[in-house]
């Protein structure tokens, strides 16, 4: 197996230490992310995954305890090349207003390209395909004014900065939470599409349950600063009970098998979408 | 929602519980405590008076059990304007001179521009103490309350006193949230590799862009605002006008002792005056 | 429907409606809301949800048509208090509403600004931090609260004021699994109650619960009716809608030969009667 593009070992991080305030954030984390992958990071709101965010794009330098190499580089190194990793590793926050830099859409999609060289054409092509894979029509959107933007479109300009430096890896915090169905259909199909054709690798943090079963090729669980589990999202689909417990739930398709086999149907319990428990449902009522 | 590590330098504003006894004094004697404590700091008069006024104002932090450091680390980010306002005192004082040491044209380094610098520095940390002493120890509803109590007399002659209270009570509570909010811009914007890291000093090498960290800010302090205007007119917020009050305050015994500890700190330091003290 | 608590006729609302980015929100609405119904108002991103949230309550204005409440009039001065104390309103982000540092103080502050008295005012306040599960942490800052925890807070700060309706604009979308549906179990208990429900949302299963549903599209309502109608709708699509998970299995299902009944709509719904028809085979 090739190397990972990001690797990080027993990271720990306490915010505001010294001080009254002081918060342990994360303890002993562990986090994988192979090429060509599309993981996910689930927890409860403050299990620490935002934090764990900011260390994949080098924002946070492990300087308490723990290892973060990201695209071959050691980030607590100080010879770690910034730049280049930012080129390479795509963020976008909760909050995409805050990353906003130019005053119309165009511009602030062609701002990670335009520092690649690229030729004017070739920007231009670049931008309104960034754009267009995200859902905004290149020509109605591209000079609009940012601020003027609703929520949800901004956070997909935010994606489409991100993704128009084709990056290796898009870290992306809750990145279709007010985005109606239609929007979020448009998104996997890119996430999905970048993954097959570039081998792009995409970080989702999510509290979806069932996005994520569709979704993601591996999750890791936060909680309270802590991974509770990790592996191929089937693998942690499964731990219904240990997922309830720190205030998850299975994808609701699994529920559904789970309440049918408990009450003397023959169905796997192993779904993750509506689609595989339509056919396991057939597979047991056609018995 | 994570704090970021600016908020150690931003300790005003912050409500820290520990329970001591200037947390259970009533808002109104701790409001009128940061006043008076402020003449006391404007009437003393001499290094010895300042030196001891500051020890004494060191010891009531003390007593609120809030940690020295964390208090005084809000200085932090001033450091750079203090140090040039020091500076600038000692060189131009013009004042009554003492000894003169070196007088060049219109820079003239003097005792009396070492005494004012000295005594500056003073007062300024015990201002910074003295706000920390209310901030830190009393909740924002409590502060508000403390104010529109002490207000109500005036609203008599039209002063809108809930409205006022309530915007203080709410830019004390929304600091913190922008320091943050202000940490989260710069780290994304670092993100998309729009500023360039220098260490420490990083603010002035990117000082051209400027509007692109303040832009930024201003529209999400204004969507907060706008947000929360609206959640308050759909709670019926009329201002001072007709409301009732969940919260009563009472002055107890504490109160008045603390009251007049602040009236006999004013009067002393009034009456050193008096003395030839340095 | 006889007797409505809030009639909405012929709304129209415009965006900075002189400037260069005007936007059309709403366009002719007309629809009513119940005494003690619960209604789901969904819609594409941008279909005027939001807008038409706010106008129940009088925090915007219809720029055409009219909004009248309990037969008061929005646009009417006079009523402003009486309607906004009648719907109340809880908005999607809590962390931008709080103006106190205690909960107790936080769930009172609407009441405070009616000027209800003492006595009633803590009667009140208990009796809404019951109803939300708050009653132990009355004393804590409202930003230490997770994120179920602030949303609760957020609805007993309304029901402080005694309102006919609850209105909730997208005040699950921020929450975990659990926490989610622990917020809609919350609902239907104060439903239970007598509330009337304005539940906007994205998350089709939450609209499986509404008695009614309207549906807007580009600022025009698309559709009016039970949840059924909606669901059952040629092009949802098209309209930035989806079926509710269950439904989705159901579909696939009757298309590939079960008997499943049309109106399977929610999943206690669909085992029940994945079990019936297994009882029925031979």
């Amino acid at each position: 197996m090739s190397e990972p593009l990001v690797n990080i070992r027993a990271l720990s991080h306490t915010y505001l230490a010294g001080t009254p305030l002081e918060t342990r954030a994360l303890t002993g984390v562990d986090l994988t992310v192979q090429p060509a992958e599309i993981a996910a990071l689930v927890g409860p709101g403050g299990a620490g995954k935002s934090t764990l965010a900011h260390y994949v794009n080098a924002l946070l330098r492990p300087v308490q305890a723990g290892q973060v190499t990201v695209l071959g580089q050691d980030t607590a190194s100080p010879d770690c090349d910034l730049g280049r990793l930012r080129q390479g590793v795509g963020l976008v926050l909760q909050s995409p207003h805050l990353q906003l830099l130019e005053r119309f859409v165009g511009d602030d999609v062609a701002f990670g390209p335009r520092r690649q060289e690229l030729e004017r054409d070739a920007l231009r092509e670049r931008v309104r395909w960034a754009m267009e894979a995200v859902g905004l029509d290149f020509e109605r959107f591209k000079d609009r004014r940012t601020f003027s933007l609703s929520g949800g479109e901004m956070r997909r300009m935010a994606i489409a900065g991100v993704l128009a430096t084709l990056p290796q890896l898009v870290v992306l915090d809750e990145a279709t939470t007010g985005l109606d169905p239609r929007g979020r259909k448009l998104m996997h199909t890119m996430l999905r599409d970048q993954r097959d054709t570039r081998g792009m690798s995409a970080l989702i943090i999510s509290n979806n349950m069932d996005e994520v079963a569709a979704l993601a090729d591996s999750v890791t669980v936060l909680d309270h600063g802590r991974t509770v589990l990790s592996g191929a999202t089937r693998e942690v689909m499964c731990r219904g009970q240990a997922l309830r417990q720190i205030g998850l739930a299975p994808p609701s398709a699994q529920t559904i098998c789970a309440t049918l086999s408990e009450s003397g149907l023959s169905v796997s319990t192993a779904v993750l979408s509506s689609g595989e428990a339509e056919e396991t449902i057939w597979q047991a009522m056609t018995r | 929602m994570a704090s970021y590590d600016t908020l150690r330098h931003v300790s005003i504003g912050q409500y820290v519980p520990t329970g001591s006894l200037v947390h259970r004094l009533d808002p109104r004697s701790k409001l009128l405590w940061l006043m008076l404590g402020i003449v006391a700091l404007l009437t003393a008069r001499g290094y010895w008076v300042n030196i001891g006024l500051l020890l004494f104002i060191l010891g009531l932090v003390r007593l609120a059990r809030l940690p020295l450091r964390y208090v005084l680390s809000s200085v932090r980010p001033a450091l750079p304007i203090i140090t040039l306002l020091a500076i600038m005192q000692v060189l131009f004082y013009a004042g009554p001179p003492g000894t003169v040491w070196l007088d060049w044209g219109l820079v003239r380094i003097s005792s009396g521009g070492v005494r004012l610098m000295m005594v500056s520095l003073l007062r300024f940390v015990d201002l910074l103490c003295l706000t920390s002493l209310l901030t830190n120890t009393t909740t924002s509803g409590a502060i508000t309350q403390g104010i529109e109590s002490l207000l109500r007399p005036l609203s008599a002659v039209g002063l809108p006193g809930h409205q006022a209270a309530l915007i203080v009570s709410i830019a004390l509570r929304f600091l913190p949230i922008l320091g943050e909010q202000m940490e989260a811009i710069v780290q994304a914007q670092h993100a998309r590799g729009a500023l360039v890291e220098h260490g420490r000093w990083a603010v002035v090498a990117n000082a051209r862009r400027a509007a692109q960290l303040i832009v930024p800010l201003l529209v999400d302090a204004y969507r907060r605002a706008d947000e929360l205007v609206l959640a308050m007119r759909a709670r019926c917020y009329q201002g001072g006008v007709g409301r009732t009050y969940l919260v009563q305050l009472v002055f107890t015994g504490r109160d008045w002792l603390a009251l007049s500890a602040a009236v006999a700190l004013v009067a002393l330091t009034i009456g050193l005056r008096l003395l030839p003290i340095p | 429907m006889s007797d409505p608590l809030i009639v909405v006729e012929n709304l129209s609302y415009c965006y900075d409606l002189d400037g260069p980015n005007a936007i059309q929100a709403l366009d002719g609405v007309s629809l009513a809301i119940g005494r003690g119904s619960y209604t789901a108002v969904i819609g594409h991103n941008g279909s005027g949800k939001s807008t038409l949230a706010k106008c129940l309550n009088g925090l915007l204005l219809p720029g055409a048509g009219t909004v009248t409440v309990n037969g008061m009039d929005t646009g009417d001065p006079k009523h402003r208090y009486a309607i906004r104390a009648l719907v109340g309103m809880v908005f999607q982000n809590p962390d931008n509403q709080f103006v106190a540092t205690t909960v107790a103080e936080e769930a009172a502050f609407g009441g405070e600004n009616l000027g209800v008295r003492r006595q009633d005012l803590l009667s009140r306040l208990t009796q809404a931090l019951a109803d939300t599960g708050l009653s132990d942490l009355s004393e804590r800052n409202p930003s230490t609260l997770s994120a179920g925890q602030k949303a609760r807070l957020a609805i007993a700060s309304i029901l402080v004021m005694r309102p006919a309706c609850l209105v909730l604009d997208e005040s699950t979308a921020l929450l975990a699994p659990v926490a989610r549906q622990g917020l809609l179990e919350l609902i239907d208990r104060l439903h239970a109650q007598g509330l009337a429900i304005v539940l906007i949302t994205h998350q089709m299963d939450e609209v499986v619960r509404a008695e009614s549903v309207h549906v807007l599209d580009e600022g025009r309502l698309a559709i009016s009716g039970t949840p059924l109608d909606v669901f059952c709708h040629p092009d949802l699509a098209g309209l930035g809608l989806d079926l509710p998970p269950a439904a989705q299995i159901a579909a696939g299902l009757r298309q590939r030969g079960l008997p499943l009944p049309d109106d399977t709509l929610d999943s206690a719904q669909l085992v029940q009667e994945l079990l019936d028809l297994r009882e029925a085979k031979p």
